[in-house]
């Protein structure tokens, strides 16, 4: 699966991350968030499985696109969550609003 | 080859972003033994301070930075310098204060940050100071300088 790429799960919508969510990929997967939201109902996974790097920036447009995907009546869930991902949710308190899914399919279930 | 400074010059654009990681990733190679939770604490810390430059630094486009790491025996250390105008005091959290709250070790409480929950910017300096053990901040004539120390071992 190539970075960006999405694919429907059940009619929940997964968009995975790239390899390094910094601020030159950031407003590339909000703007994919964006507009999966419009064309779907609002649900979307973002599958950080293959995302080394985080930063503030791509926290930024994880909580942006939580926002979007809740004003369109749905939600924004993450999953597969590595080591430096999970210490910067962590150490940002996010972790209790962008709660990791160990995988895809568990973020996908019971919606 | 504890002692090496690894060092890199370029402008302040968001395109040198990926050599920064490149440079620590050489360092981190090349350092097996050294914690690799400490070095991705230190490249998170680096990476939002070098973000921060990006961001801020004016003239825009034109600032040039020099980024040096230097792994020593017991600790990591990291420093940002950039020929920026000195714009306002760059926020920083009270000197200490991110060590004191053990948030290093235990990660449970944010230094800073935005009141706001759902709030998309203003997490960056205050989560390199959480990642680091001291983050720090000086204008020297005709450069911006940051510093960044991360403790190797027992913490």
């Amino acid at each position: 699966m190539n970075e960006y790429e999405t694919q429907v799960h059940g009619g929940v919508t997964v968009v995975r991350a790239p390899d390094r969510l910094d601020m030159v990929a950031a407003p590339k997967l909000k703007q994919l968030v964006d507009r999966t939201v419009q064309e779907g109902d609002g649900r979307v996974v973002v599958d950080l499985g293959g995302t080394s790097f985080v930063d503030s920036s791509g926290l930024g447009a994880l909580i942006g696109g939580l926002k979007t995907a809740r004003q369109a009546g749905g939600d924004l869930r993450i999953a597969a969550a590595g080591e430096q991902v999970t210490m910067v949710l962590r150490l940002t308190n996010l972790d209790r609003i962008l709660k990791p899914h160990p995988g895809v399919e568990d973020a996908a279930r019971g919606w | 080859m504890a002692g090496e400074t690894y060092r890199l010059d370029g402008l302040a654009v968001p395109d040198q972003l990926r050599r920064l990681h490149g440079l620590l990733a050489t360092a981190a190679a090349e350092h097996p033994q050294v914690d690799p939770g400490a070095l991705m604490a230190l490249e998170t810390a680096a990476l939002e301070v070098a973000n921060n430059v990006v961001e801020h630094a004016r003239p825009l486009g034109q600032v040039r930075w020099r980024f040096e790491v230097r792994v020593e025996e017991d600790r990591v250390v990291a420093e940002l310098s950039d020929s920026g105008e000195a714009g306002d005091t760059p926020w920083l959290p009270p000197a200490g204060r991110a060590a004191a709250s053990g948030s290093t070790a235990s990660g449970t409480l944010v230094v800073g940050g935005p009141a706001d929950d759902l709030e998309e910017t203003g997490r960056g300096l205050p989560l390199a100071a959480a990642l680091l053990d001291d983050l720090a901040y000086r204008r020297e004539p005709g450069r911006n300088v940051w510093t960044m120390r991360k403790a190797l071992g027992g913490r």
